[in-house]
């Protein structure tokens, strides 16, 4: 279990009303593995965003699935709030922005 | 100012989907009465056949839709809920039977049935408003969805209660309707309960739709008050019958809430992530539209006969009429109805399977093609209308009423369409790897 791994777990997690996976998204702030243990930091693309919640939680749903032994914490931040910069270059792609160079 | 949202408070499928099931046929409702309206129409705003044109086009299928997406709206993102979803349920079926009631008793001007539908009418705004009040109340949130909502409640029940005034004092005649009590009470319902409903939650629901987070609303709590403010100040004066340049003062001063958000959704919407828009968006566009028609025309209907095509200012009414009910909440309703209910099919249907199986997204849910269909049709057929009522033309009445007609038909193919077996369209394992530490 690593960053890399979890992370690749979360790019099965979608925002069901964009299409887009949290991690192309870039709602995935931060990723610590310690020992069995994995905290995950994310955020929505908005406060108001009705899917939010949900989306936390399938999260939490799909790393007990791929990390069965695993002791998962998924944690919603705020802190930096969302910005389109943070979209990877694919999903930017799909919402119709300009590649950043 | 939006509100933290609860979706876990989202009322069953069933709950919610019957207001949006029925609802097209109220626009079918109305097209067809359309289709054969009679050569008074051009007489007088307030000929029954028009009468109940409006109300099965306001209470039928506006009001439908928009009670179903407050049930959604009230519980899921304004946080709050709902007071009784046995209640909710109920209300339903006694709301389509008691507006196909009151339409034919309009219709047909029964007024021996009138004052009993009419207050089935009402019985059914006072079950919504107690339902979707108590999800307001208990509420943390103090966000403009929730401004806008509550106002709007207050503003039905005004509008419930002018209207049932009139068929309850039909055979007395102790309070006649006269044209100015009649612009009060149809200002109450539209611009009151729909528009204010409307403009309030458009405040959440555009940004959220159209990822939209660089621009923040200018004018927001500004447009709730001042336009219900305004409202009630349209009301009072009208109610008056007065002369037309005061009837224009105030017809500027309650477009002038109206223009400040439509200035608002514009810039909202130009600052928006989400650049390829889908029908949410387009609607947003496309019945914004409409509101700055709407305005325009609803100037010179105040202004009246000094203005109107060849002397007769229902002309103007008619298209005032048309274009705010059909084109500016018609529209804007279409469009976020292809999102209440794909959202909770999602929610309830394919949420649970997330990580075992690929499920569908929302866009997947529905049909695109059908979604701009509905919407192309409803905005053909609105402006074919306005241009058929400013002309004159009753036959071009009759053939937009058709178009009308048939649009409400496909809108309806589109909710109905969403409830099939859907799968995902993005290319995902079915099963999430799972990592042995």
């Amino acid at each position: 279990m690593n960053p890399s791994s979890v992370a690749s777990a979360l790019s099965h997690v979608f925002d069901p009303e964009l299409g887009i996976d949290v991690v192309s998204l870039g709602l995935v702030y931060s990723i610590d593995c310690v020992a069995n243990d994995m905290t995950v930091a994310m955020t929505t693309t908005s406060a108001s965003c009705p899917m939010g919640p949900a989306i936390l939680q399938d999260a939490a749903v799909i790393l007990h699935r791929a990390f069965p032994g695993a002791t998962v914490s998924v944690e919603f931040t705020d802190e930096p709030a969302w910005h389109p910069d943070m979209l990877s270059q694919q999903a930017r792609s799909i919402l119709g922005l300009p590649m950043t160079a | 100012m939006s509100a933290r949202v609860a979706p876990a408070n989202s009322p069953p499928l069933g709950l919610v989907s019957p207001f949006l099931l029925a609802a097209p046929f109220g626009l079918v409702a109305a097209g067809a009465l359309l289709a054969a309206a009679g050569s008074d129409t051009f007489a007088a705003i307030n000929v029954p056949h028009t009468v109940a044109i409006t109300h099965a086009l306001v209470l039928g299928w506006v009001t439908t839709l928009m009670m179903g997406a407050l049930y959604q709206l009230g519980a899921a993102v304004i946080g709050g809920r709902l007071l009784s979803e046995r209640l909710a349920r109920f209300q339903v079926v006694l709301h389509i039977g008691a507006v196909a009631l009151f339409t034919w008793s309009v219709a047909g001007w029964r007024t021996g049935l009138m004052p009993a539908a009419g207050g089935l009418v009402v019985l059914s705004f006072a079950l919504f408003a107690a339902n979707v009040a108590h999800a307001l109340l208990t509420s943390a949130n103090h966000s403009l969805p929730r401004l806008g909502a509550g106002l709007a409640l207050s503003w039905l029940g005004i509008a419930g209660g002018i209207g049932l005034t009139f068929a309850l004092a039909l055979n007395q005649a102790w309070f006649p309707i006269t044209q100015g009590r009649l612009a009060a009470h149809a200002h109450a319902g539209l611009a009151g309960w729909l528009a204010m409903t409307l403009l309030g939650v458009s405040y959440q629901l555009v940004p959220m739709f159209n990822v939209i987070t660089k621009a923040k609303p200018f004018h927001g709590g500004a447009v709730l008050a001042g336009t219900c403010a305004a409202i009630a100040l349209f009301a009072i004066v009208m109610a008056f019958d007065p002369p037309w340049p005061v009837r224009l003062a105030a017809a500027m001063l309650l477009a002038a809430g109206p223009t400040a958000w439509a200035v608002d959704i514009v810039r909202l919407l130009r600052s928006r992530s989400k650049r390829r828009l889908d029908i949410q968006g387009r609607a947003t566009i496309v019945s914004t539209a409409f509101l700055g028609a709407t305005i325009v025309v609803g100037l010179l209907a105040a202004i009246g006969e000094p203005v109107a095509p060849a002397g007769e200012p229902t002309r103007l009414l008619l298209a005032y009429g048309i274009l705010g009910i059909g084109g500016w909440m018609g529209c804007a309703m279409v469009g976020n109805s292809f999102k209440i209910l794909p959202f909770l099919l999602w929610y309830h249907r394919y949420r649970p399977r997330v990580g075992t199986a690929p499920v569908p997204v929302v866009g997947d849910i529905y049909s695109e093609a059908v979604a701009t269909a509905s919407l192309a049709s409803l905005a053909g057929a609105v402006a074919w209308l306005a241009v058929s009522a400013l002309a004159g033309s009753l036959t071009g009445l009759h053939a937009g009423g058709m178009l009308l007609a048939g649009s409400g038909l496909i809108h309806f193919a589109g909710m109905a369409h969403t409830f099939l077996p859907k799968t995902s369209s993005r290319d995902v394992p079915s099963r999430v790897p799972v990592v042995h530490s």
